[in-house]
């Protein structure tokens, strides 16, 4: 009798079953213990507040697993780890072209490997999963947007998101807010319009649609000079974006122009290409945009993680968002409405005219790429990349990968320019990392790092986890910059790194090359 | 392997991550190569860097043969409306045209192509057999296949300096002389080097990444000296190997391989590149064009 009242009792019980937490309020305020969005929140600041490994004691960071990722099948062109891993329940969900591992946190275990078919999209990189519930939302590089059970790596269904026969190619981790699955595209070979999508979560169908080129009566509209322009300009997708709650309203940074080296036959600002764009979550609908590029010949795209925090600027308390963005400038604004607030270099570059009343560089138009050779800093690499930046909030400082680098850019299209109509040639690939003062753009320090290649994370232990180019992974003082402990891992840090909590304990994870590395402090603090 | 060999590998990776055509795999490549290994020459894709990439992303070469043979039919009958090089004059663009690029061997284009579109003025070309019309999806391919993969593109004419200014900037604001001579290190230097390569390596005298990892062939790169200090007052002097922020290593006169840990020991590095470097943001395009012409005159 006994024993079956408490069975019923157990049967009436709401069960909670695990891995069901991944709620969209959850993804609005994720604990310590996870890191469960590409960018550990929607903030895009990678900051954690963890501070068991601090500056006094991260001295003693320790490997305690390593996890190599084999049968890759066609992904051998792009076996590296660019993807941040997600982690939820104690579960990391990392991935590179055509795959998706679910490895156990606590000792890397593999507990499942998902492989995707052959294809002919671009296996250039793939930057993670997006998780809601128990499902987790992939791209890949045909551009199918493919939904996973989180639980055994099954697949649910697929939806094409672009058409790979016209070169666009898939690489990014979707943004999930609320029951939207916000997808970009990537592909600027043959002079495709690029666009964002909100998806459904169940079912993958489209439920909105934000083509980056204006259509008739659009703000942007005459910043091209026709249809043929407008129609192939450009504008790709491909890195995830940021989001505010209060506000609604999501960030995505744009991709370059198209023919991408030759602006003759698009003349104008060419908008919202290597832009800021603010859209409502829920209609698509754009609130506001602020280009950082106008015209841009040189393929810096704007799609630099664009990090959202409050804080005081000239006195006034801001709703912020900055991006050092790949032109060589940091620019601040007001996320509420695109007013602009500060552009200050963060490399020098030789390419603008000056800086207009809208904060805008205005690009000189003699070192556009020419047939002879323009030379021209940055090189298209940019002055930063994809690699994600990061945001102490009690620091007030930006931290991003910068390059002052240089390239000789030519213009080669004989006849009608298509495509990238041009290329540069590379001269040097430097790489330091620099903390930005975000009230003035003042640099407040700079570490060279030989090279420009890995994301960066920041902790309420005052420390900076970065890459170098020789192999090495390090932890630094965020305020100072100084070096306070390194180990040498298999290859160069390929991701940005990770931390969370779990047991009680606080993680490091990090990709380099082809494996995932973990470390902890070596003794109980 | 000194440390900007690293950033270099490193660039790659990076450049692998902009939203169009490149490779990690390549990346991973370079870095188990020496800078400037003999077996590179004997690389595939050295003359073809279009088939290399093709290969990286699991798609097949154009077959060339096929594409001229498709070449000499479009040309004559196509060409008119759509352009010889297919890019579109009265009639559309066929080079990035959703359409054509769905096709497979003719199975789209064939019945545009047989049957016409009269409603847009094209006419019916009823007599081509299937391989011709093959043969003409290869050469729209190809043409894609041209204008998608910008490193196969070739840089034109870039000699337009006036070679008597460019004397003058390399014997003066330039101060390349202080380090460089004509009829010395740089006698005959344009009949070793093809003008864009030349130019690059006036600027900054290291192979291309690109082309490297592409297989072409590079010549060597001036290493840097270096100078290690010990706390005991010992001082070892050699070629840069490796210089990171905890290591420093290179090989003696000796040839021996040394290594230091930095915390000992003070590094004195001269690399002929720093200079280079310091002088990337002095120049004038100008500048550029005219001391290019200046060496193009050193045959």
């Amino acid at each position: 009798m006994r024993t079956g009242a408490l069975t019923l009792m157990l049967l009436l019980m709401p069960l909670r079953l695990f891995g069901q937490g991944l709620t969209p309020s959850v993804l609005e305020k994720p604990g310590a213990d996870s890191w469960p969005t590409y960018n550990g929140d929607y903030s895009g600041r990678r900051h954690s507040p963890l501070k068991q490994i601090n500056t006094s004691n991260v001295h003693s960071l320790s490997a305690i697993w390593v996890y190599r990722a084999s049968n890759l099948g066609q992904a051998s062109f792009g076996s590296v780890i660019k993807s941040t891993p997600l982690q939820v329940n104690g579960i990391l969900y990392f991935t590179m072209p055509d795959n998706v591992w679910a490895v156990d946190a606590r000792s890397g275990r593999e507990i499942w490997h998902y492989k995707y078919q052959q294809n002919e999209g671009n296996h250039i990189g793939q930057r993670g999963v997006a998780m809601l519930g128990d499902w987790l939302y992939f791209e890949t590089p045909d551009c199918n947007l493919i939904s996973l059970s989180a639980k055994d790596g099954k697949e649910r269904w697929r939806k094409q998101i672009a058409d790979v026969k016209l070169e666009y190619f898939c690489t990014i981790s979707p943004l999930v807010v609320g029951n939207h699955i916000v997808v970009g595209v990537g592909g600027d070979s043959l002079d495709n319009p690029g666009y964002l999508e909100s998806r459904d979560p169940e079912t993958g169908d489209v439920q909105w649609h934000w083509n980056t080129e204006p259509g008739p009566g659009e703000p942007g509209f005459d910043s091209w000079p026709d249809d043929d322009s407008r129609n192939h300009g450009g504008g790709m997708t491909w890195m995830t974006g940021t989001y505010d709650p209060e506000l609604g309203l999501i960030y995505w940074g744009i991709g370059n122009p198209n023919p991408v080296h030759a602006g003759a036959g698009r003349k104008g600002d060419n908008l919202w290409t290597c832009s800021i764009v603010a859209l409502h979550v829920d209609t698509g609908k754009m609130a506001w945009g602020y280009q950082v590029s106008p015209h841009d010949t040189h393929d810096w795209d704007a799609t630099q993680t664009p990090v959202l925090f409050d804080g005081d600027f000239h006195g006034r308390q801001r709703k912020l968002i900055a991006q050092a963005s790949r032109n060589g400038f940091f620019f601040v604004l007001d996320r509420r409405t695109g007013e602009h607030l500060l552009t200050t270099p963060f490399i020098k570059t030789n390419w603008t005219l000056g800086i207009n009343a809208k904060g805008q560089p205005m690009p000189d138009p003699k070192k556009e790429p020419a047939r002879d050779g323009t030379l021209v800093s940055p090189s298209s690499n940019g002055a930063s990349n994809w690699f994600a930046p990061s945001f102490d909030p009690a620091a007030g400082l930006f931290y991003v990968v910068a390059s002052q680098s240089y390239s000789v850019f030519y213009l080669t299209a004989e006849g009608k320019a298509e495509g990238f109509a041009g290329r540069d040639d590379f001269l040097n690939y430097p790489g330091a990392i620099k903390a930005i003062d975000y009230k003035t753009g003042a640099l407040r320090w700079t570490h060279d790092v030989g090279g420009m290649g890995t994301g960066l994370l920041t902790t309420a232990g005052n420390l900076l986890f970065a890459g170098d180019h020789s192999g090495h992974v390090l932890a630094m003082d965020s305020i100072t910059g100084k070096t306070l402990w390194h180990t040498t891992v298999g290859a160069n840090q390929t991701n940005g790194a990770i931390t969370f909590e779990l047991d009680g304990k606080q993680y490091l994870v990090v990709g380099a090359g082809d494996s995932l590395y973990a470390f902890t402090l070596a003794a109980s603090p | 392997m000194f440390i900007r060999r690293f950033g270099a590998a490193a660039g790659l990776l990076l450049f692998a991550s902009v939203s169009s055509g490149q490779t990690d795999r390549a990346a991973q490549a370079e870095r188990q190569k020496t800078p400037d290994s003999p077996q590179q020459k004997d690389s595939p894709g050295r003359d073809n860097p279009g088939d290399t990439l093709a290969a990286l992303r699991g798609r097949t070469p154009v077959d060339k043969e096929a594409a001229e043979r498709g070449r000499k039919i479009f040309v004559p009958t196509c060409g008119f409306c759509h352009g010889n090089d297919a890019q579109g004059k009265s009639g559309p663009d066929l080079v990035r045209s959703p359409l054509v690029l769905h096709d497979n061997k003719g199975d789209v284009i064939g019945p545009v192509i047989r049957e016409g579109r009269p409603d847009r003025g094209m006419p019916a070309f009823a007599a081509f057999t299937a391989e011709q019309i093959a043969d003409i999806s290869t050469f729209l391919h190809s043409r894609a296949a041209d204008v998608s993969n910008r490193f196969a593109y070739k840089i034109g004419d870039v000699i337009t300096g006036d070679a008597q200014k460019g004397a003058s900037f390399f014997n003066g604001d330039g101060h390349c002389a202080n380090c460089h001579s004509v009829t010395g290190d740089l006698a005959h230097v344009a009949s070793k080097y093809e003008p864009v390569e030349l130019q690059r390596r006036m600027l900054y005298p290291a192979p291309n990444l690109i082309d490297r990892l592409l297989g072409k062939a590079a010549a060597p790169t001036t290493r840097a000296k270096v100078t290690v200090k010990l706390a005991s007052g010992e001082q070892i002097s050699g070629t840069l190997d490796h210089l990171d922020e905890f290591t420093v290593s290179l090989h003696d006169a000796s040839g021996w391989y040394r290594s230091f840990s930095r915390e000992s020991a003070s590094v004195e590095v001269q690399d002929p590149r720093a200079d280079h470097e310091a002088l990337l943001p002095m120049y004038t395009d100008e500048n550029m064009h005219n001391l290019l012409a200046y060496l193009e005159t050193l045959k």
